[in-house]
């Protein structure tokens, strides 16, 4: 895990302690996590307006090395690289002196957690930092904290901790308060709020008045309660005014004035459609139950306890590790080869070689990525060209005639639909009127979790499924939005075809941003092929293994890749 | 074989681009635009009608959403076209060659990308002026003459001048004499007049003139950027001024020279260098640094690490880089961040690890500033700040390394100069990493990317003082990122059989051949002609100094060469003999045959003249530095009124915008569940293909 310190206002005031202290900073940060600060090694990023003839512009970057110098020895953590940039002047304007401490260490990845308040009837604890009367760090003081912290969390009897930052222990009670709705009260102690109190670390433990008596520096502060509102014993604080979504709101408002976190529904609306119109018309179609497929090969020369995945790599694509290792776990055996570009006989010769792994695979599944970066000016181009390319569009149709399965993620499935292989199953299909994948409600990449709901089992990607089942999937993508007319839709729905959609917490199906994350119409995140034999979807299924994603809760495994290799095996 | 000009618009229902275009210049311009116009404009060189029709729906235009036609009524209409400049890399049209490639793999053609910007009828000329002023960064892009199609590209080779006379130049006790001041100022050389000197000396010694490359590549060398001039200038006086911290700052002083006594480094000279670097010694010898891999190639740092791969423990290599790209960022921020986080990753690569995480820190001051009260000479923060969070994010998510951890922090001093920091961290199996010294006969392989023009300059112009005028005046110093072609290299050397060929690796950091080339071994012929090239018309100088991302030089063994090449050629990446490594101790580069560059190692390697300087830690006043005042009338208010400070607020327009999945190793997410809003505080990922990190304790 790695983590940075710094914090510009106290270095303008004195480089020394800011170098300092954003060692300490770095360090809390992962103690906070579940890591130990003990074996902590440093990178410095040192920033500083030009040096002059005036040897106090010299003096700005020595005394903040010095801080950092004294840091490294009072805790034994090598700083054992660095960079330094020497030019932030301009004309009689200089950025602030800036020593960026980035300290990085290895945790087993059981041992971390993660900030926000986990239940209720918890105490909080302040491990309080107290500054040496000049202003530096105690560091004996520190050791001793993080190391009680850091024994506490590995016992499980600290369930959340947070590195107190620039918003001081004020903005640590409501930024732990978000995530879980579980809040707390606090006691109206001496503590000053809102001051910067680095190296200090507020945790939620197991249960009450657990840690008293067993450190010195740490301060009881409240308990966490089940509620949506801050509390506190102080007349002049009103509980009805401190509600989590008047906090969240100005959190998060300013900043979302140049950096939009969710889209205007304003823009979704088609040209002549007023925006009430526009939700209407993409309300949710009923979930009706549809026959199920077989879900063994009922083509006897498929059938194989390890079946063949081929994955190409083409130009942009960055996921093929992911999906490979997510088959290989499956039981599959891959095949991957580069697609090959710089001359015209590569090409040639990369097409041969497709061709080739196509007739000998199971599967084919295309990766997700940036097809020679999502250009020009549209995603998955590149794929959906060699897909057409008339050698490899009949190697398809032969693989799928025999039984064979196909899947396309995130850029894959943006290839799938631009080549017509979704929804039509087959190549060369795609009309004006056709579905396609386009740019994403909000106008940027989106990267996220979202929620998603299995709307079919029609198919053998999905085969393990139960209707109405819900995933927790990773999706990262600037193109996702699925638009498709009404006619088309329905056809779809008619036929099973929409496998996977996007729900909300309360497990409606949705329309609106965030969790509908893109826009889709009909909240669809995936389809299949009329078959059942081609499945294309946004969500990155292939990016969970266990004791990743750690704060987030729900069904995060979606095992289509078990679903596929088992439609091969013998039953 | 004709040439042609296509447009491609969106259908009216997917303009949401063009609708967040005209949003844009209607809240930063104060303008009032309500039917903005936006079109792909694409000049076609080399195309068969045929061949037009096969790629117009499949690469220029989608059937679904655009129309592309061949022609646009401008009549009576007010526009913009804007174009890169010649020579910059335009990704949509290098793609689009590609795609038509899949078509007509034979097929000789030519493509240029522009945009086309239409406006409403009665937009006045003030509106569109500054329109073209906000919209086109001068750095990159330029108006396009929409009459002009053609691509004639300039294949005229400007000859390498001989600075004759130069060595007639004063030099001796009184070494800073006006005429070195003016040569310096005169060829734009970022060395100072004192170095200037030493290589008037040099010369002088060499009996001979030397040649515009020669002085270029030590002005390069010689760049802060590659040789921190500034870290290494010895502080030959010390004082601390008066201050209550005074006596600590004394006692960490005596610190730094108890450590050199007992490093027996005292001979060494005081510097900034020494004090960040010295921490480390004294660490290691006192036995608490025993995981630290001590090489000869130093482009990231390195520590060993015990890991567990499927209950049985491994040796594997951790190492991890931060690389900034303030300077580049600021006068063109897409492409100055997009290739901050391109160079942090090439460093341990370089060093054969797989970079599976990255981490941005990025300094602006207040990014909520009305566009018209932009600083004169500067970009808007609010335009910097999005654009070159766009920039990282783009280059990041396409090669697939996820950033857990992005986190901008506002200080009115970044006006300045913003900061654009990248952090990353990579991975490999210790066996598979083999290092050696190069020794005579070994030879060196230049991977990936082509070299342009694009790349002059970047090392030192990042070390010289931006003034008003870098935006007009430096035009070709900023680069594109080419995420794909780099996400090349990581699978190459991802490749154990690949990595154990290395005996040295070099990133094409700043400096370009000369540099990357010139740092890995000590005597070199390099084969300036062999330089793959993007377009003809580079000159000696230009290959040699020219900075390209997305390359990378290796040293191996001559009988593996064959080897070398099949493996490059199976992950689509080209490869090019370009140098020898010889016995002696000089650098020289042939340019068709001929020797275009001769110096001697001891002289690159002293880093040009010595420089001195004094230091005084300024007095700092006594206050309480971790009080903040927040304004309201109660708790309550304060509460919100915290929440609000712009380095409390939640990144999370920013944050989303950066892939935090892709690698199947991210722990914990950066925003946690339901509300989807927290700020973590720091990254966590899992080890590569690990189930768990554990902890190093052998």
């Amino acid at each position: 895990m790695m983590a940075f310190g710094y914090n510009p206002f106290i270095s303008e005031w004195s480089p020394y302690h800011g170098a300092a202290y954003a060692v300490v900073e770095a360090c809390a940060k992962v103690v906070a996590a579940g890591g130990s600060y003990e074996k902590m090694r440093f990178s410095y990023q040192e920033y500083f307006e030009r040096m002059t003839d005036d040897p106090r512009t010299w003096g700005k970057p020595l005394s903040a090395l010095l801080g950092a110098l004294k840091m490294q020895h009072e805790l034994g953590l090598p700083a054992i690289g660095g960079k330094d940039s020497m030019s932030g002047t301009f004309k009689h304007i200089n950025v602030p002196p800036t020593l960026v401490a980035f300290g990085i260490t290895t945790v087993d990845a059981e041992k971390v957690i993660s900030p926000e308040f986990k239940e209720a009837e918890n105490d909080v604890w302040l491990i309080k930092h107290t500054p040496l009367e000049n202003y530096m760090p105690n560091t004996e003081q520190l050791e001793k904290n993080w190391k009680f912290v850091t024994e506490q969390i590995h016992k499980g009897r600290i369930l959340s901790a947070y590195a107190i930052g620039f918003g001081g222990i004020a903005e640590a009670i409501v930024k732990m308060s978000f995530g879980n709705d579980v809040t707390m009260w606090f006691a109206d102690v001496e503590e000053k709020l809102f001051d910067y109190s680095y190296g200090s670390i507020l945790v939620e433990t197991n249960g009450r008045k657990e840690l008293e008596l067993e450190l010195e520096d740490a301060i009881i502060m409240g308990f966490t309660k089940k509620q949506d509102f801050l509390s506190m014993v102080d007349s002049e604080y009103d509980d009805k005014q401190g509600t989590l979504e008047r906090l969240y709101k100005a959190n998060t408002e300013k900043f979302a004035t140049v950096y939009p976190d969710k889209t205007d529904c304003q823009q979704r609306h088609c040209e002549g459609e007023s925006p009430k119109q526009s939700r209407l018309r993409q309300a949710q179609p009923p979930l009706d139950c549809f026959a199920t497929l077989a879900m063994t090969t009922n083509n006897p020369a498929m059938t194989t306890e390890n079946p063949i995945a081929y994955l190409p790599v083409f130009p942009g694509m960055n996921s093929d590790y992911d999906v490979t290792k997510a088959f290989e776990r499956a039981g599959a055996e891959v095949v991957s080869t580069v697609f090959c570009n710089l001359k015209s006989e590569d090409i040639s010769r990369s097409i041969e070689q497709m061709k080739e792994q196509i007739s000998k695979c199971h599967i084919f599944a295309i990766s997700g990525g940036f097809s020679n970066g999502d250009e020009p000016d549209g995603s998955g181009k590149f794929i959906a060209n060699v897909l057409n390319n008339k050698i490899i569009a009949e190697e398809i149709h032969k693989l799928i005639e025999r039984g064979g399965l196909i899947l396309g993620i995130c850029n894959g499935f943006q290839a799938l639909v631009k080549s017509g292989l979704l929804p039509y199953g087959k190549l060369g299909m795609v009309t004006k009127d056709s579905p396609t994948l386009f740019k994403n409600d909000i106008n940027r990449h989106i990267s996220q979790i979202a929620k998603t709901r299995v709307s079919s089992v029609n198919s053998p990607w999905l085969a393990g499924f139960t209707l109405g089942e819900e995933h927790a999937v990773a999706v990262s993508h600037g193109e996702g939005k699925f638009v498709v007319s009404e006619e088309m839709a329905n056809e779809l729905f008619a036929n099973g075809q929409v496998a996977f959609q996007y729900v909300d917490l309360d497990e409606n199906i949705t329309t609106e941003s965030p969790h509908n994350p893109n826009g889709s119409m009909y909240a669809i995140e995936g389809i299949i092929s009329k078959n059942g034999q081609i499945l294309g979807k946004m969500g990155h299924s292939e990016r969970y293994e266990n004791n990743l994603f750690k704060n987030i809760d729900g069904n995060k495994t979606q095992d289509i890749f078990k679903n596929a290799v088992r439609y091969f095996q013998k039953k | 074989m004709k040439n042609y000009r296509i447009f491609v618009e969106k259908k009216s229902q997917y303009r949401i681009e063009t609708q967040s275009l005209q949003n844009e210049f209607n809240e930063n311009l104060s303008l009032n635009l309500k039917n903005l116009r936006v079109l792909n404009v694409y000049d076609l060189f080399g195309f068969t009608p045929e061949l037009l029709e096969k790629s117009r729906y499949s690469v220029f235009g989608e059937i679904v959403t655009d129309t592309v036609e061949n022609s646009c009524n401008l009549d009576e209409k007010k526009y913009l076209a804007v174009e890169f400049l010649p020579g910059q890399f335009d990704q949509r049209a290098s793609s689009a060659v590609d795609c038509v490639k899949l078509i007509e793999p034979t097929a000789d053609v030519h493509i240029k990308s522009s945009r086309l910007l239409i406006f409403d009828n009665d937009i006045c000329d003030t509106d569109i002026q500054k329109i073209r002023k906000y919209y086109i960064n001068a750095l990159d892009s330029r108006e396009k003459n929409l009459s002009i199609l053609d691509h004639t590209e300039s294949t005229e080779i400007k000859p390498v001048p001989m600075l004759t006379g130069f060595t007639e130049m004063p030099v001796g006790a009184n070494n800073y004499s006006p005429l070195l001041e003016t040569f310096c100022k005169d060829h734009g050389l970022a060395m100072s007049p004192k170095d200037l000197h030493e290589v008037v000396k040099y010369f002088k010694s060499e009996n001979r003139d030397p040649n515009e490359t020669e002085l270029k590549i030590l002005d390069t060398y010689w760049s802060d950027h590659c040789r921190h001039t500034t870290f290494l200038t010895e502080l030959e006086e010390i004082t601390i001024d008066d201050s209550f911290i005074k006596e600590d700052l004394q006692n960490s002083l005596d610190l730094y020279h108890k450590m050199r006594k007992e490093l027996g480094r005292e001979d060494k000279s005081v510097c900034l260098m020494d004090i960040a670097t010295i921490g480390a010694r004294y660490l290691r010898k006192k036995g608490l640094l025993d995981d630290l891999e001590v090489s000869e190639e130093n482009n990231a740092c390195s520590i060993y690490i015990n890991v567990d791969v499927d209950g049985k423990p491994e040796k594997w290599l951790l190492m991890f880089k931060n690389e900034t790209h303030n300077h580049p960022t600021e006068i063109e921020p897409f492409g100055g961040a997009s290739t901050c986080l391109g160079g942090a990753i090439r460093d341990p690569l370089s060093g054969r690890s797989y970079v599976y995480q990255a981490m941005r820190v990025s300094g602006a001051s207040d990014i909520y500033k009305p566009i018209s009260e932009t600083m004169e000479g500067k970009l808007p923060q609010r335009v910097i700040s999005t654009k070159a969070a766009a920039g990282y994010s783009s280059y990041g998510n396409q090669i697939g390394i996820p950033a857990t951890h992005v986190r901008e922090v506002y200080h009115p001093g970044f006006v300045a100069k913003r900061m654009e920091l990248g952090a990353v961290v990579g991975a490999v199996k210790a066996e598979n990493v083999r290092r050696e010294s190069p020794v005579k006969g070994d030879i060196i392989l230049l991977l990936g990317g082509r070299t342009g023009r694009d790349g002059v300059g970047g090392a030192t112009g990042s070390s010289k003082e931006q003034n008003a005028q870098s935006i007009e005046e430096c035009s070709s110093e900023v680069q594109k990122g080419n995420a794909p072609e780099e996400r090349k290299l990581q699978r190459l050397f991802r490749r154990p059989e690949v990595s154990k060929l290395i005996k040295k690796s070099n990133d094409f950091g700043a400096g370009g051949v000369s540099v990357a080339i010139g740092e890995l071994t000590n005597g070199l012929d390099i084969y300036l002609d062999r330089v793959p090239v993007k377009y003809k018309g580079l000159n000696a100088t230009e290959i040699a100094i020219s900075e390209s991302q997305e390359r990378m030089a290796v040293v191996i063994e001559p009988t593996d060469k064959a080897k070398f090449e099949q493996y490059c050629a199976e992950e689509n990446v080209e490869v090019t003999h370009v140098a020898d490594v010889t016995d002696t101790e000089r650098m020289r580069m042939y340019n068709n045959g001929e020797l275009v560059v001769d110096l001697a190692r001891w002289f690159i390697d002293s880093a040009g003249a010595k420089h001195f300087a004094k230091a005084t830690i300024g007095e700092v006043a006594k206050k309480n530095p971790f009080k903040r005042t927040i304004k309201g009338k109660d708790l309550t208010e304060k509460m919100l009124n915290n929440l609000r400070d712009d380095n409390v607020l939640s990144q999370k327009g920013m944050i989303e915008m950066f892939d935090s999945t892709v690698g199947r190793s991210t722990v914990l997410m950066p925003l946690a569940e339901k509300r989807n809003a927290r700020n973590r505080k720091f990254r966590c990922k899992k080890f590569l293909f690990k189930k768990v990190i554990p902890i190093r304790r052998v």
